[in-house]
């Protein structure tokens, strides 16, 4: 452990933090521009997110709203580290919603079944919707960003056709589905927030996501189609199969988002489902770095904030509870902002080391080093 | 008849956003730049369109601030583009924060809880000579005020400077960065010329929506245009020529969708037509580009991995010209590990 070495990971990890810290700041700025403390804020938005009191915990609403966040900010990390540039979450997650809802309804087995039917129905039409621009991707070259955009919105118009006409439950100004049977209902530990079994699948889901690209030859394979093409071609890893997994997995990941929403806190689809659950994964996602554990861990952190700055800022302090989602993006640019800042800073620091080496004499310097610089910024 | 030219005019209204948006996209994406923030310049073009009308009361100055707004967040996006930054992350970022930041601003000194309404009075109708004194033309031509007729002209304006030595810069720095760069092109200034007129008109259709029709601001105002606008561009291939009715398709079917709910039919239900038409364009593209993979750079340039087919394209190392933005130049070794 040299001093280099210490360099590198304090720039690693303090570059993105600064990101953060000023994001922050612009918040802070924005909230005292109203003539409110923003240290206030801050810790009532703490209070109100993350506390937990005798009689109403905050903390489990949070983790309750976290757990579809999670589940999509998953499929992002399983579809963005295969190279599969799919932002196709949300249409993935209210299609399996609707899936969930469906078979909750339609289908009658015993309590402990019964959820696992619905919930593999979410998983199965999540993962139909997300193969889709994969198979477009490998075979045809279409660009699978563009492509899950227009997916996204025939989800949605797809959705809100299906819920006002032919599952809509009853006459009513809002469509909406027949509620699910209570056998298919997630176990609810706290009936107030509606924390249950959903959170704890959202981590079952965060650890097997971790397992599966870390430490399998398959997640291995995805992995290396996203970050070294060349070498997973060479190796003889077949890059259409792993985009194939990524759409199928990823896709199944953000329909299990809409399954548990449905079957652990709505019990039915109502129209404008679609309501942006699977792009706040996305971003989850990224913020986390596009790695399993870190998005679970910003998908807590965003729905706490969420939760934080409806409960608290607006009730609390009368400032509008759009800061907290303006803060989240304003860490989103900033770090986007900061990645190709930390590559730069980074060669320039490599080049004056190899020059200041050769001024030496030493020829050390030339000799290839089997490291590659910014792979993971 | 009444109906038809109602029909007509309504879907003109509902078009005329998506064009400025298509128009945007079109130019961003053929000067080789996927941009995805058209959604928060439109958002962001409605919101300081009306608040600096409101504020000064002359509509003008608030469609000319509209399309500053919306060229600050293009230059913003060029200049991110120069050094580097993912440019999708930053466009989803983007859009989230204006759709965000204008509710918060509203909420905090506009007074209003989803709804600004300043009390201006809306862009006035174009009176055109003859053609407004015809029985049914006039009600075609009702309501229709001098941005929709900007939008038609800024077809023909876009299609001409294709035709000009500076567009087919443009369209030659999109097709091949690194080998108009060595043609000495600068690169980069095109992309921000290009990327800022886009904020520019992208902003003008936003203050279309707030200025121009409803005279009011509310939440979430360009309501997917921006996403629609790209689409439809993709519908339209990229291509100037067939830019406005690509966006027809979409803003007609809006308009039927209003008109079919008295009849009981679902609104939505019109509405895939053209989203499933822009899927069947984007499939047909891709078969077209498997067998002209020129094309299909084009469309790939955004993603991570090029999958290339195998036995394909050598791959000699280019040289990196001064003046792109495109091909960061080979890192040095790094000796960090030792």
């Amino acid at each position: 452990m040299n001093r280099e070495r210490v360099e590198r990971i304090l720039r690693r990890v303090g570059l993105p933090l600064t990101a953060v810290l000023v994001a922050l700041v612009v918040g802070a700025v924005l909230v005292a521009a109203l003539g409110r403390s923003p240290v206030d804020a801050a810790s009532t938005v703490i209070q109100a997110g993350f506390s937990c009191g005798a009689d109403y915990c905050n903390l489990g609403g949070s983790l309750a709203l976290a757990s579809p966040i999670i589940f999509c900010a998953l499929g992002a990390v399983v579809s963005l580290r295969t190279g599969l540039f799919s932002i196709g979450q949300e249409g993935q997650y209210a299609l399996g919603g609707l899936a969930a809802a469906v078979a909750g309804y339609g289908i009658v087995l015993p309590a402990g079944l019964d959820p696992v039917v619905c919930l593999a129905a979410a998983a199965a039409v999540g993962a139909l919707w997300g193969v889709v621009p994969a198979l477009l991707k490998a075979f045809l070259a279409v660009n699978e960003l563009i492509i899950t955009i227009v997916l996204n919105a025939i989800a949605g118009l797809l959705l809100d056709f299906l819920v006002n006409y032919p599952l809509r439950a009853e006459a009513s100004t809002v469509g909406y589905t027949h509620a699910i049977h209570e056998s298919a209902r997630l176990p609810v530990f706290d009936v107030s927030t509606k924390f249950g079994v959903a959170f704890v699948l959202a981590v079952v889901a965060c650890v097997l996501v971790w397992f599966y690209l870390g430490r399998t030859t398959a997640g291995y394979e995805q992995r290396m189609s996203g970050e070294a093409i060349a070498f997973a071609r060479y190796s003889g890893m077949s890059s259409v199969g792993s985009v194939l997994r990524a759409g199928l997995v990823g896709g199944a990941l953000a329909g299990l988002g809409g399954g548990v929403q449905v079957l652990g806190t709505n019990y039915r689809v109502i129209e404008g489902f679609s309501d942006g659950t699977g792009l706040t994964g996305l971003t989850a996602a990224i913020l986390g770095g596009t790695t399993a554990l870190g998005a679970g861990l910003v998908g807590v952190f965003y729905a706490g904030i969420t939760v934080g700055a409806v409960n608290g800022l607006q009730i609390v302090l009368g400032v509008p509870r759009e800061i907290g989602s303006t803060v989240l993006a304003l860490m989103i640019v900033f770090l986007a902002a900061q990645a190709p800042l930390l590559t730069r800073i980074e060669r320039t620091i490599s080049r004056r080391r190899v020059d200041r080496d050769l001024a030496r004499g030493g020829t050390d310097a030339i000799a290839p080093v089997a490291h590659k610089p910014g792979a993971r910024s | 008849m009444n109906e038809i030219a109602d029909f007509v005019n309504s879907g003109i209204r509902l078009t005329t956003p998506i064009l400025f948006a298509a128009l945007a996209s079109m130019i961003s994406a053929r000067a080789g730049v996927l941009n995805l923030a058209i959604e928060s310049k439109v958002l962001a073009g409605a919101f300081v369109g009306i608040l600096v009308a409101g504020a000064t009361g002359n509509n003008l100055l608030g469609v000319a601030s509209a399309a500053a707004a919306g060229a600050l967040i293009g230059l913003l996006l060029a200049a991110a583009h120069r050094l580097g930054v993912d440019l999708v992350v930053l466009a989803i970022g983007l859009n989230i924060l204006v759709l965000q930041l204008t509710v918060y601003l509203m909420r905090s000194y506009l007074g209003g809880v989803g709804t600004y309404s300043p009390g201006i009075d809306r862009i006035p109708p174009v009176v055109v000579p003859v053609l407004s004194d015809l029985p049914v033309v006039d009600q075609v031509l009702a309501r229709l005020n001098w941005i929709v007729y900007l939008g038609g002209a800024l077809v023909v304006l876009v299609a001409l400077y294709f035709r000009t030595r500076s567009g087919r810069h443009l369209l030659a720095v999109g097709e091949a960065p690194v080998a108009a760069a060595s043609a000495g092109l600068d690169v980069g200034r095109t992309q921000l010329v290009a990327l800022v007129a886009a904020g520019a008109i992208a902003g003008v259709g936003g203050a279309f929506l707030s200025v121009g029709d409803l005279g009011l601001f509310t939440r979430n105002m360009s309501g997917d245009r921006g996403w629609i606008g790209i689409t439809a561009a993709l519908l339209a291939l990229n291509r100037p020529a067939f830019v406005a009715p690509a966006a027809a398709v979409f803003g007609f079917a809006s308009a039927a969708s209003i008109r079919l709910q008295q009849f009981d039919v679902p609104p939505n239900l019109t509405q895939f037509i053209p989203q499933g038409a822009a899927f069947i364009a984007l499939v047909v593209v891709g078969l077209r580009a498997k067998s002209r993979r020129d094309v299909s750079r084009l469309w790939r340039r955004s993603s991570r991995i090029p999958l290339r087919w195998p036995g394909r394209r050598p791959s000699t190392p280019v040289p990196t010209p001064v003046g792109t933005v495109h091909d960061a130049p080979p890192a040095p070794p790094d000796h960090s590990d030792r």
